[in-house]
């Protein structure tokens, strides 16, 4: 009878001959369940080279807290042509940026990120941090004044860029109303922005103060009128015809009361609060005529105590913009230091809001960059499951199963020799 | 000599050579130390402050090695111990010395032979002073042998020598910008010393300081930029060197040397006005009385000093449409310092005011600057009134207009511009063209004489006749005005004195003395005119300007009361005018805040050249600091922050000063925390 | 608080900041006569020392008398300025050589910057009349101040818009009238105010 240890020596000799066997036969049958390899965010572009080399039997998975590389999505996108299985899991964030100049003489750039709400979000230009924010309501926008070389925004390990395309190509603006002081120092206001104003403020019957070329509407000279006034009126049909093609619109005052088509809302009694000797000047301080009855798409954007202050509505292709001061040039003259400064930008500010701006040419190589979860999706196909991909063992190590061939013959001689046997 | 005496010749031979020994280990150890740190400067140069500590240190060593070596060889102080020593070198003694010096008995010593004692001690003291005098010597060597300027580097150490150390090597195709200097003298009136700066990059000195950046090499070829101007370098001796002056307005200089260049940039410091503060009186006053005295105090001060300082006043006499000005300077001093305290008074009496007079005070200070002008700084105004008896009184009254004789005075002045313009193009006019312009004037000024006549014949009794006439004068009028010339004549003829009413005259006649000279004055200027002499005629127009202004000595009060307060009715003036207004173009206005945003372009060009050529977007920061020295300061020291540490070699430090000064320039941008519903972001 | 125009008439300590009363309601009714522009009824008179004076960005300001600000009144006519107000002052002796002239040029020399004169083809001499330069005054040779005939108005210009206007006129005299009397001239002569006002309101 056999004893123990000879039926083991027996067993081992069997099990190294059988994982022989089972390598010699793996070599000459291709198995035709797939080899799967691996990665994750952070090796992904090292086995890039490798996975290149690999037959398209292969499945290439991948394992992503974030999203590669646009390159590396590409490389990937281009082995899924050549048969190779590519696939991925996890839960990258869905992260877009858009950056936008913005319409005013000064320049600068709008930043709007898409990310997913209670993320923080750190966005950059190749000078220094821009700033940050807490996403609270799916995105987060950001207004800055320059932008050096490329954006980019990161949320947790996930990084998204864009390149600022120019400024925006700028036409003049139209002041339009009875010769006051509101009139005057919008006008200026804007001048000083750098904006090509064209006034046209009344004084007398026949008697207007103009400047530059005879006044005509369109969006092939103007960007965007501005009324003060009631006097508006008389230029109604020719104001519709500029917004529905583009142009934008602003209605300071009680101007709204005199092309209701247009406004975003209907116009209520002015404001009048009591103002003191001593009261600094504030936007408002004075009160407004507040936004009333929003028409049919019309948007409140700020609201005081009082009512709303400020409404906006598409009309056709261009916005028009309802404002309810009517002498914001108080809080230029009267109000605290830097309110000239703060007075200027705010009225550019709300003329690049509606400003009619030819469209600029998207960059087409953009799309990797600035909204690369979108980007990977549509080279690799949505996220599939993490583990157990059915028809599929992870491949074994052929170094381990020759070791193991080996420990197997070593304990069998080994065996074998101490019991005296050769 | 015996043997006591000869110890004692021995002790001090010793001690000699202790002390010698100590100074030889003293100035080798200092010599030793100069050579090194020159040899180590000649390599790489080094900071005046480190030359400054190298220099304390080598004394301090002198010293410490010198003093060290001396008290290690004090022994030589003592009798016993230089017996001892002699003991040991001549054994045949056997102790008798020492015991002599113990016991103090020389009978041990009585017979020894010391003539061998000298010769060893000197001896000794020279083997003791070998070592050190070749160290010392070995040391002063290497600096004599140094290049000129490096041992005075280390044993004289100060700013502005740095073009003194010696190029290692000196290469032809080296830079002649290294090492460089920058030697300001300030304005003479500042007080202030000369400076030198080694190796500048960035010089401030005061507006109109001579600034002379120098070098060590040849000047062909090495040029100065600033702005559109250049200047070629000069050779002083063994130097380059370009001179300039310290304007008001900040400027770079670019130096190049065939393909080298270096920037300066100059910051001129602004001689600032005294600044003057009057603390009596302290605030406005009303007096019921011109009478007392009103203390006056004040203090200025000033950056470099206050070179004179005085009150000065101004009194205002009168009211209504009349007032007489007279203004003076009390209390004037010319201090020597920075700070001046004044103090005088004012005294009432003196101005001799009457109700209703007003008098402005204040407190003015000069200093010395003598090359933009020198800055005046001046005090608040204090007013002081004298109360009006009728102070309190509310009669509304509405002003009346000039008498009729001052309307006299009527283009008298123009006509004397007139004529002296016309006489100035004399020259250059044909005859006929000066006739014609001449005979112009001469009919202006006949109506003005027919205006003074009108005036002086109604108040002689005549009806007035109250209208300026054209044309010619009527026999009517001529008779009565020749009349009237006569009289003027006779009348002027008799007095020159000025008004008075004694001798006998009516008060209207004396009130018109004057008048009637001008009358004549003015008619022997209209003959001048009318043959074309408008030369001739002017003597005769000014003194009838002068008699006129006479005549107008008589005193006049207009009583003002409470202004009326008038309310308009809007509405039923509107639009009544008969005339029209006709619309006008408005001027564009230019940007106001151009210059901001070609800095933030420029900034940005610098940013992004910052990866790529780290050297040439240093240089461009410092030029642009230059041009944003006057409006943007903060962003100025933002960008000098960033600029210092780039040449440091410090990224991190550099970034946040980048991100600093683009802040300052731009602004802070505008965040929300979520996607905005209009392109707006308030 | 209204949006309509106010004729401003700027107060100071040193001096006789009131001596043109009936100016400011004549220059109102001026401006009702020719233009639209809505203007209230009565004018304000504004402290400079007073940060209320920024809200009244064109102020009328005359004298006899020395000019001297107050650190207070110097701060506001500079900030007065540099937001784009503007100051006219007009000299109410019309005399360069008298001292209301010297003090009062002074001040806006430290205060903005030194005053120069305004070529006879700016503006506002058509922004709404059309004028070859400033219109003499029948003061000018009165006999009193200097006698002469000033060619020129003086001016600070900020950005290319006058930021004070400075007349040696005498407009003062000129306009302090009732414009009840305006029935007995045969030209008005107030017309200069209406481009000053319009000018102010448009430029």
């Amino acid at each position: 009878m056999p004893s123990l240890r000879s039926r083991l020596e027996m067993w081992c000799r069997v099990a190294a001959f059988g994982v022989l066997g089972w390598l010699l036969g793996g070599s000459f049958f291709t198995s035709s369940n797939r080899r799967i390899e691996r990665a994750n965010t952070q090796n992904v572009a090292a086995h890039l080279e490798s996975w290149t080399r690999a037959p398209s039997t292969t499945t290439l998975h991948l394992d992503l807290t974030a999203v590669p590389e646009t390159w590396v999505v590409d490389w990937l996108a281009a082995l899924r042509h050549s048969n190779h299985l590519v696939n991925w899991s996890g839960s990258p964030p869905a992260v877009a940026l858009v950056t936008e100049p913005v319409s005013d003489p000064e320049g600068g750039v709008r930043i709007d990120i898409a990310a997913p709400t209670g993320a923080d979000v750190v966005v950059r230009d190749e000078g220094s941090l821009i700033d940050s924010a807490r996403i609270s309501a799916l995105g987060a926008t950001m207004l800055t004044p320059i932008a050096i070389g490329n954006v980019t925004a990161t949320v947790g390990s996930q990084r998204v860029g864009a390149t600022p395309i120019d400024s925006a190509r700028l036409k003049s603006v139209v002041v339009i109303g009875d010769a006051g002081w509101e009139g005057k120092f919008i006008a200026s206001a804007l001048e000083e922005r750098g904006w090509a104003v064209t006034p046209h403020f009344s004084v007398a019957p026949n008697v207007d103060v103009t400047q530059g070329a005879p006044l005509i509407i369109d969006t092939a000279r103007v960007s965007a009128v501005i009324a003060i006034d009631t006097s508006i009126r008389s230029h109604a049909a020719e104001l519709e015809r500029f917004v529905r093609s583009g142009g934008g619109l602003i209605l300071a005052g009680p101007s709204a009361q005199s092309l209701r088509a247009l406004a975003p809302g209907s116009v209520g009694a002015r404001t009048r609060p009591t103002v003191h000797p001593a009261d600094t000047m504030r936007l408002g301080t004075t009160g407004f005529y507040p936004v009333m009855s929003l028409n049919s798409g019309g948007v409140p954007l700020d609201r005081r105590s009082d009512g709303v202050v400020l409404a906006a509505r598409r009309v056709g292709a261009g916005r028009v913009l309802q404002v309810g001061y009517d002498d914001s040039w108080r809080w230029r003259m009267a109000g605290a230091p830097g309110s000239e400064r703060a007075h200027r930008e705010w009225w550019s500010r709300l003329v690049a809001s509606v400003a009619y701006v030819p469209p600029a040419a998207p960059n087409s190589n953009e799309g990797g960059t600035a909204a690369p979860l979108a980007h990977m999706v549509d080279r690799l196909g949505p996220a599939q499951a993490a583990v157990n991909l059915s028809g599929e063992r992870p491949p074994v190590d052929r170094r381990l199963l020759l070791a193991l061939i080996l420990t197997l013959l070593i304990v069998e001689w080994g065996s074998r020799r101490l019991r005296g046997l050769k | 000599m015996n043997a006591m005496t000869q110890l004692r010749v021995v002790r001090v031979i010793l001690a000699i050579g202790a002390l010698l020994r100590g100074i030889a280990w003293g100035l080798g150890a200092a010599f030793t130390l100069f050579a090194g740190a020159a040899l180590i400067d000649l390599a790489t140069p080094l900071s005046l402050d480190t030359r400054h500590l190298i220099l304390a240190v080598a004394v301090v060593s002198a010293v410490s090695v010198g003093a060290s070596m001396c008290w290690r060889d004090r022994g030589v102080l003592s009798l016993e111990r230089v017996a001892m020593w002699i003991e040991e070198r001549l054994p045949s003694l056997e102790y008798t010395l020492v015991t002599a010096v113990e016991t103090g008995n020389v009978s041990y010593v009585a017979g020894v032979k010391t003539d061998r004692w000298r010769p060893i001690a000197i001896r000794r003291s020279g083997r003791a002073l070998r070592t050190p005098l070749v160290v010392s010597v070995a040391a002063f060597a290497i600096l004599l042998i140094l290049p000129g300027g490096a041992v005075a580097r280390m044993t004289l150490p100060h700013a502005g020598d740095s073009i003194e150390r010696a190029s290692v090597g000196g290469r032809s195709t080296a830079s002649r910008l290294t090492p460089m200097i920058a030697d300001v003298v300030p304005p003479r009136y500042t007080g202030e010393k000369p400076t030198s700066v080694d190796e500048p990059r960035d010089v401030r000195a005061i507006v109109g300081s001579a600034l002379t950046i120098s070098g060590r090499g040849d000047a062909k070829g090495i040029v100065a930029r600033m702005g559109k101007d250049s200047v070629a370098a000069t050779q002083r001796g063994d130097r380059w060197s370009i001179a300039m002056s310290v304007s008001t307005k900040a400027f770079a200089i670019r130096l190049t040397d065939r393909s080298f260049e270096r920037i300066v940039a100059v910051e001129p410091v602004i001689d600032a006005s005294p600044s003057v503060v009057l603390s009596a009186p302290a605030h406005d006053s009303v007096l019921r009385t011109p009478k007392g005295r009103i203390p006056l105090a004040a203090n200025a001060t000033d950056d470099f000093g206050v070179v004179s300082a005085s009150f000065e006043y101004i009194v205002s006499s009168g009211e209504g449409e009349t007032f007489k000005f007279k203004s003076g300077v009390i209390g004037s001093q010319k201090p020597t310092g920075k700070s001046v305290s004044l103090s005088s008074a004012l005294s009432i009496d003196s101005l001799e005011l009457k109700a209703g007079d007003i008098v402005h005070v204040r407190a003015v200070a000069r200093d010395a600057n003598d090359v933009s002008g020198p800055g005046i700084g001046v005090s608040e105004t204090r007013t002081i009134r004298i109360a009006r008896a009728d102070e309190y009184d509310s009669v509304a009254v509405d002003a009346a207009g000039p008498a009729d004789a001052e309307k006299s005075v009527i283009s008298e002045r123009m006509l004397i511009i007139l004529a002296e313009a016309l006489e100035k193009r004399r020259p250059s006019l044909r005859r006929d063209t000066l006739v014609g312009e001449s005979r112009r004037i001469a009919s202006d000024q006949k109506k003005l004489r027919r205006t003074v006549g009108d005036v002086v014949f109604t108040r002689l009794g005549g009806d007035p006749s109250g209208e300026e006439h054209t044309g010619e004068e009527s026999p009517t009028r001529a008779k009565t005005m020749e009349e009237m010339l006569a009289r003027a004549d006779s009348a002027t003829n008799q007095s020159s004195d000025p008004i008075d009413f004694e001798g006998g005259e009516s008060p209207v006649v004396a009130v018109n003395k004057p008048l009637l000279e001008a009358y004549n004055a003015m008619w022997s200027a209209s003959t001048e005119l009318e043959i074309g002499e408008p030369g001739r005629a002017l003597p005769h127009m000014r003194r009838a300007l002068e008699l006129i202004e006479k005549a107008r000595k008589a005193e006049r009060i207009y009583l003002r009361g409470a202004p009326p307060a008038v309310v308009i009715d809007v509405s039923r003036a509107r639009l009544k005018g008969k005339d029209k207004g006709s619309a006008s173009t408005r001027r564009a206005l230019s940007a106001a805040d151009s210059a901001a945003h070609s800095r933030l372009i420029r900034f940005a060009n610098i940013v992004d050249l910052v990866q790529r050529d780290q050297k040439s977007a240093i240089d461009s920061l410092l030029v642009l600091r230059i041009d944003a020295l006057a409006d943007e300061p903060s962003f100025a020291s933002a960008l000098s922050d960033a600029a210092d540490a780039m040449r440091r070699g410090r990224a991190n430090e550099a970034s946040i000063a980048l991100a600093r000064a683009r802040r300052t320039l731009a602004g802070a941008p505008v965040a929300r925390d979520s996607l905005a519903r209009w392109s707006i972001v308030p | 608080m209204t949006t309509e125009f106010v004729f401003a008439t700027a107060q100071y300590d040193s001096g006789d900041w009131d001596s043109a009363p009936l100016l400011p309601a004549n220059i109102i009714d001026t401006i009702a006569r020719y233009t639209e522009i809505t203007v209230a009824p009565t004018g304000a008179i504004v402290p400079l020392g007073d940060d209320r004076m920024l809200r009244y960005p064109l102020i009328y300001m005359t004298g006899h008398l020395p000019v001297r600000f107050s650190d207070a009144e110097r701060r506001n006519v500079k900030r007065f300025v540099e937001r784009g107000g503007l100051l006219f002052i007009d000299d109410h002796n019309h005399d360069v050589d008298g001292t209301f002239h010297k003090t009062a040029t002074e001040e806006i020399a430290r205060t903005v910057a030194p005053l120069a004169e305004l070529p006879n083809n700016h503006p506002l001499y058509s922004a709404f009349f059309k004028f070859d330069g400033p219109p003499t005054t029948a003061h000018e040779l009165n006999g009193w101040g200097d006698n002469l005939v000033h060619k020129h108005l003086m001016a600070v210009e900020r950005n290319g818009r006058i930021g004070v206007l400075y007349s040696s006129k005498d407009y003062s005299s000129e306009w302090n009238y009732h414009p009840d009397s305006k029935r007995f001239l045969s030209v008005d002569n107030t017309k200069f105010a209406v481009n000053l006002v319009v000018y102010a309101l448009t430029a």
